[in-house]
């Protein structure tokens, strides 16, 4: 057998929260991949893993309840275990609710898919005085079952070696008995050529989950509805759960003792953090904190790389003789990598904070307190925390918005984002606010952010009346317990982000810098390209009082929005160092009223290129990435028009 | 025993899940979550305008709001004190 086959795929399949993706993480360590399934956005991620000279290709599927439901995530695993059936299923169970867990493991051994359970979690219903005998579970699924920990690798020598032992694992499909109604309904639908386990989906879905291949078929399978509708109030998914707890239950009877309630710890930090008078202030304080240390603590190492790029700049500088390459490397390529280095230390917190929040399990929490807040725009609670990320940089914020599994909801919540003003554009509002209003910088700084989240909810409350939803949206959502994250899993998973960050993105914004410079230095002699592209769009600008200078440095800020300040240097002529030179050089060129015009356009104008290169990959097209940009340009002229006209009566 | 919809429960009362109707993708939403008929269930938590609420079923917390929670219907089992 397994001299003729030499590479096997492994699929990991379970409920959310269930530990899968730490298990995951755990079999395949660092080496693994973020991709889009075909067609749909929902991700799955694929690592691999040599063992005992067998390659080993695991699939981490999405977190599902069900395979009947017709959710995106669940849609996306049904349809991939029917397009491609792995070879082997790891189903991934969390032992602290094993009954709903053991739910969608009946359905895959209905189905007659070969599969291995690692029971999870294990330890945490030990220490509430739980216990399950694995041997006589084992037993009565008749599939190979084993404790596994997404928190340590002891065991994952065993686990290999188990799935090892399973790759042709020969399966016959459990047969689980129902209700009279539903088993004469099964027979009904097996007449006409389905199997039994199709019959039972299609009972349960009412029709979503199976295809159905002749009118003879789907004539019966209708008939089947509508009879079963007029005998029961009670809906078939219904009955058949009860077939299925009712195996289970049986199954745990002889195996499992379970504690019915939460813990004491868990029971504690829910009275506090989910309190009605608390919850909220609590998650305020949180996301400051979470904010602040974010900005704080990474500015540090900010410098040093900021120290290091520059130093390698003048070492280039130094050591090359003067030429176009130089220029090039030196003005290009050192400093545009440099401005996207410097952000990492920024990003790697945030997602150290964020990865804390979902691991621990008060993400699920804070998408509860905000819920009704949300509901306002169409959103549910679980849209808040991306958008409060977006004022660190949209481009996490934006990948966050994964954890929405509603599409529609995501989309709105990705669209938005640009709107949250991004720390790269604190160094705009910082110099023009100096120059322009220098007793209440602070205020207008503060008013900018505000507008930014104005302008953010106005456009959610559109889009959520423009979007069709692809279906009825509900916020249903488990609170997962309270769990401490491991350092392990943490550390893998802001290594996954930090490297994702620095590859893709790190890639655009090199492309991207070259081709600035390039249109800064050239032609040689006679006008930059920059320059003259600079006057022909001018007019387009002029309404608001902005000279070429202003539009240039807004065009160049498409890169990334910290090049607005630094093209303002560049354009006017002036040292980097030389601050007061350039606040003169300004202050005499602009108006105070096209001053505030700038950073409005600045705060709302096209998203910069990582962030659309980032709604692009997340959205999977790049018509919602167009979108985005002209949504913002439309709004960025008319808001910077608005106010230039208005400050001008004041100023 | 006194029957009422699930937004209708208080604080601290105890109940067992008798019916759920509603549109077939939340029935179906909710039986995939193991929202089952004859379970035991109670109010955890109260966000601060009421809506939405967590509810404990055993040892699984769900967050509902009140247009989904009202298709729950149940029976009122103890006060609680």
């Amino acid at each position: 057998m397994a001299d003729k086959k030499t590479s096997y795929t492994i699929a990991l399949l379970g409920n959310p929260n269930c530990g899968k993706t730490s298990l995951f993480n755990q079999l395949t360590g660092a080496r693994q991949r973020t991709g889009n399934m075909a067609g749909v956005t929902v991700t799955s991620r694929e690592g691999h893993k040599k063992w005992r000279g067998i390659d080993f290709h695991f699939i981490d599927l999405p977190g599902i309840y069900s395979l009947a439901n017709s959710r995106v995530e669940e849609r996306v695993a049904r349809d991939y275990l029917l397009a491609t059936p792995p070879d082997l299923i790891l189903n991934v169970v969390d032992a602290n609710n094993l009954a709903r867990n053991l739910a969608l493991t009946t359905q895959l051994l209905e189905q007659g898919l070969p599969i291995v359970i690692a029971l999870n979690m294990l330890d945490e219903l030990e220490k509430q005085g739980g216990s399950i005998d694995l041997h006589e579970l084992s037993l009565g699924l008749v599939k190979p079952l084993m404790a596994s920990d997404g928190r340590s690798n002891h065991h994952i020598a065993e686990l290999m070696d188990l799935l090892l032992e399973n790759l042709e694992q020969a399966s016959e499909p459990l047969l689980i008995a129902y209700e009279p109604h539903i088993e004469w309904a099964i027979n009904a639908l097996t007449e006409v050529g389905l199997t039994r386990w199709q019959s039972i989906r299609w009972l349960e879905s009412c029709g979503d989950g199976v295809m159905l291949n002749h009118d003879e078929q789907v004539k019966t399978a209708q008939e089947v509805l509508v009879t079963l509708a007029n005998r029961h109030d009670e809906s078939l998914a219904e009955m058949i759960a009860e077939g299925r707890y009712g195996y289970i239950h049986g199954l745990l009877h002889k195996s499992s003792s379970e504690h019915q309630d939460q813990s004491v710890a868990d029971h504690w930090l829910d009275r506090v953090t989910l309190n009605r008078w608390l919850g909220m202030p609590i998650f305020v304080l949180l996301l400051w904190v979470m904010f602040e240390a974010t900005f704080t603590l990474g500015s540090y190492p900010a410098d040093w790389i900021d120290a290091s790029v520059s130093w390698v700049g003048q070492q280039v500088g130094a050591l090359m003789p003067a030429s176009l390459l130089k220029n090039l490397l030196v003005e290009g390529l050192i400093a545009g990598v440099g401005g996207v280095l410097v952000f990492l230390p920024n990003v790697v917190l945030l997602f150290f904070f964020i990865a804390l929040l979902e691991q621990s399990g008060y993400m699920a929490r804070a998408a509860f307190l905000t819920d009704n807040l949300m509901s306002k725009v169409g959103l549910h609670g679980k849209a808040f925390v991306p958008l409060v990320m977006g004022f660190g940089c949209n481009v996490p914020a934006i990948m966050s918005a994964r954890t929405i599994e509603e599409p529609r909801a995501r989309l709105i919540t990705i669209l938005i984002n640009p709107f949250m003003s991004c720390s790269a554009r604190l160094p705009v509002y910082v110099l023009l606010a100096g120059i322009f209003f220098t007793d209440n910088a602070g205020t207008v700084m503060f008013s900018l952010y505000m507008l930014g989240i104005l302008v953010a909810f106005t456009i959610a409350a559109l889009l959520a009346r423009t979007i069709t939803s692809h279906h009825d949206e509900t916020f249903i959502m488990e609170l997962p317990p309270w769990r401490f994250p491991s350092g392990r899993s943490m550390a893998l998973h802001v290594w996954d982000k930090a490297a994702d960050f620095l590859k893709k993105i790190g890639g655009v914004i090199l492309v991207g810098s070259i081709l600035i410079w390039l249109l800064q230095s050239f032609p040689l002699h006679g006008t930059p390209w920059l320059e003259q592209l600079g006057r022909f769009v001018a007019p387009l600008f002029a309404p608001m009082g902005f000279g070429w200078q202003e539009t240039v440095a807004l065009l160049s800020g498409f890169i990334a929005k910290e090049v607005i300040a630094a093209s303002l240097v560049v354009v006017y002529q002036t040292d980097m160092n030389d601050m007061a030179g350039l606040q003169a050089a300004l202050g005499s060129a602009l108006a105070p009223a096209s001053g505030l015009a700038l950073m409005v356009f600045t705060l709302l104008y096209m998203p910069c290129l990582a962030t659309i290169a980032t709604i692009r990959r997340e959205t999977g097209s790049w018509r919602w990435a167009a979108v985005s940009i002209m949504m913002g340009l439309v709004l960025a002229w008319i808001g910077a028009w608005l106010v230039y006209n208005v400050a001008s009566l004041w100023i | 025993m006194f029957s009422m919809t699930l937004p209708e429960l208080k604080t601290r009362q105890q109940a067992i899940i008798k019916t759920i109707a509603g549109p077939e993708p939340l029935r179906q939403r909710l039986v995939a979550l193991g929202v089952l008929k004859g379970l035991n269930i109670s109010v955890a938590a109260t966000s601060l305008l009421g809506n939405p609420r967590v509810y404990s079923i055993g040892k699984q917390q769900i967050c509902l709001r009140s247009k989904e929670a009202s298709y729950i219907e149940v029976e009122l089992q103890s006060n609680g004190g």
